[in-house]
């Protein structure tokens, strides 16, 4: 099947109980036969322990080096970039299909002038920052995202990608946070200055982009993606205070996220920085799976993050991005086990870098971790 | 306590809250009691954004807390520039040549690394972001620097990050060089032959202090 049925051009969805109902026949069957990834993630999400852990490798600029295509032509065109994400699929393995492309889409469809690097990931140009001084913020007018370029390329490979690959993978939209979009168009320093200076301003400019990303929300649900993922980057050490996180940005994204619920698709989270509020995050955006790359900060191990929040969402990443640069394949398969043995009994983990897979990295360290989940990750785990 | 010394202490707070007015109040206020102004710097400014990086490594403050203090002392300098001797101002501390590698354009951990070292007395020439390799070492040259700081926020751009390095170190006399940002660790920096690896702002005045000890 090429994608969920529709019905005056929605997808049709099953409701979350149908989902839990399934992931529950899917456990089963995984105990006598391989699963295909849409349900192996499935499993994982809803808590049941599928064939093996599911692995989200986070191949998202590296792909393009499997088909031969540019970083520009990797960031413009929804073919190109549909076609390296499955080859990264079908060579290097994996169980989930991303339509990220970099985090300045959505500010470059607000006017943020872009560079786009031919080996290296599009950004702003920061010399020239959309918000300039502190009463820009009141200037963004809301558009449609299907309509805006960039948005809309990542609305295009999300078909792509849901058509090419039918029900076989998850199909994952992804939405930077109301606070990281702004930070692309007035620079992270300035903002973070601007929020203690200036809140009520930058909160006009964050009702205007919510809006947008709420339409933009939908839109992927009508492309029929399984999932989309908010990253909410500031809710950590290396962003703002807790309190200050939850006014300029938790309200906003929940306002996201309950639009995403509101479509019967689940809500995922990714969050990079070190020592994530993941407390806060689950209060706010209620995610079904949530990708760190650190700790939580009221969490000191691995194992108190599994009795603590492990059964609250499904938990991804954590493996050090910077391990996939350094180390050697058996030292990725040797942290890919540590991992899995602390994390993955009962389920509700999913296998994953920390954050994006080193676009310039040796691809052998992906294979490596693939490996680690299809060799060591069969459950019941041993040593589990 | 003195008048001075309340004046001092109350500028060093007004910094370490981010309050710029009051900082260029207090800082007039001092020299008009008759505190020399090295002094306002060094007893007002710098102690309020010392203080500002204790709270930030105790987790009471973070980035935007950390980044109004660097502002509020920036326009203490600003108000007191006038009345400091050229020579007061730029010659005082020991040189860092300091920058974001080429390739990449995040700066707020740079930016911070420069304003707790200038707290510290240090002489930063900050070369800002998306710099060439060669240009870190003409700065090195040009200006003599012995401390060469250098900071990325990408994966991408290690390798030239890594070149940077190995340029810096054929260089004679060869500098210090320290390396931070988030895709870094100890070891890395290690390998990619770096004498240092800062894992914050807070901490790169230390850092810095005891790489120099002993150092040829």
């Amino acid at each position: 099947m090429s994608g969920y049925p529709r019905f005056r051009g929605k997808p049709i969805r099953p409701t979350d109980g149908m989902l839990r109902a399934a992931a529950g026949l899917f456990r089963l069957h995984g105990k006598v036969g391989e699963l295909l990834p849409l349900e192996r993630v499935l499993c994982a999400a809803f808590f049941k322990e599928p064939d093996r852990v599911p692995v989200a490798h986070f191949l998202l600029g590296a792909a393009r080096r499997l088909t031969g295509i540019s970083y520009r032509e990797f960031s413009r065109q929804p073919e190109a970039a549909a076609e390296a994400y499955l080859a990264a699929n079908e060579i290097i393995g994996g169980d989930v299909l991303y339509t990220v492309i970099d985090l300045s889409v959505e500010a470059a469809d607000f006017g943020q002038e872009m560079v786009y690097p031919d080996t290296s990931t599009a950004h702003p140009d920061y010399r020239r920052p959309l918000i300039a001084s502190v009463d820009d913020y009141g200037r963004l007018d809301p558009f449609d995202p299907r309509r805006a370029p960039r948005m809309g390329m990542c609305l295009r490979l999300a078909g792509i990608l849901r058509r090419k690959a039918g029900l076989r993978y998850p199909v994952m939209g992804f939405i930077f946070g109301p606070l990281g979009v702004l930070s692309m168009m007035r620079g992270t320093q300035r903002l973070f200055v601007d929020c203690l200076r200036y809140p009520e301003k930058v909160k006009e400019a964050l009702e205007v982009i919510t809006e947008v990303l709420v339409e933009y929300a939908r839109a992927f649900c009508d492309a029929g993606v399984d999932s989309v993922m908010l990253d909410t980057l500031f809710a950590s050490r290396s962003g703002v205070s807790r309190e200050l996180w939850v006014e300029m940005e938790g309200v906003y994204a929940r306002r996201i996220a309950e639009e995403i619920r509101r479509q019967g698709v689940l809500v995922s989270l990714h969050n990079c920085g070190t020592r994530p509020y993941l407390d806060l995050q689950l209060e706010y955006i209620r995610p079904r799976l949530v990708s760190l790359a650190d700790l939580p900060d009221d969490c000191s191990s691995l194992k108190e993050l599994k009795e603590k929040y492990g059964r609250k969402t499904a938990l991804a990443g954590m493996i050090p991005t910077e391990a996939f640069l350094l180390d050697t394949p058996r030292g990725i398969e040797q942290r890919a086990r540590e991992q899995m043995r602390v994390l993955a009994p009962g389920g509700g983990y999913v296998l994953a870098p920390a954050c994006e897979y080193p676009p310039n990295g040796d691809l052998v360290n992906a294979l490596a971790l693939v490996r680690a989940a299809e060799v060591h990750g069969r459950y019941p785990l041993k040593g589990g | 306590m003195s008048v001075e010394e309340d004046i001092l202490e109350a500028l060093a707070a007004a910094v370490r809250d981010g309050r710029d007015e009051e900082v260029e109040e207090k800082c007039l206020q001092a020299l008009r009691a008759g505190v020399e102004p090295t002094e306002v710097v060094r007893e007002g400014l710098c102690r309020g954004m010392r203080n500002a990086g204790e709270l930030y490594e105790r987790n009471e403050y973070f980035l935007p807390e950390l980044l109004l203090a660097s502002e509020a002392m920036h326009s203490g300098i600003r108000t007191l520039s006038p009345f400091l001797r050229r020579s007061e101002t730029t010659a005082e501390g020991e040189a860092v040549v300091l920058g974001v590698v080429e390739g990449d354009v995040h700066e707020i951990g740079k930016n911070l690394v420069a304003v707790m070292l200038e707290a510290e007395g240090y002489r930063v020439i900050d070369l800002g972001f998306d710099v060439s390799p060669s240009t870190f070492t003409e700065a090195l040259e040009r200006s003599g620097a012995r401390i060469l700081a250098l900071s990325t926020m990408m994966t991408t751009t290690l390798p030239v990050m890594r070149l940077t390095v190995e340029l810096a170190r054929k260089m004679r006399p060869r500098p210090i060089v320290v390396v931070g940002g988030a895709p870094l660790t100890p070891a890395l920096a290690k390998d990619m032959g770096a004498d240092g690896y800062g894992e914050n702002a807070a901490g790169a005045p230390a850092l810095l202090r005891s790489l120099s000890e002993g150092w040829v």
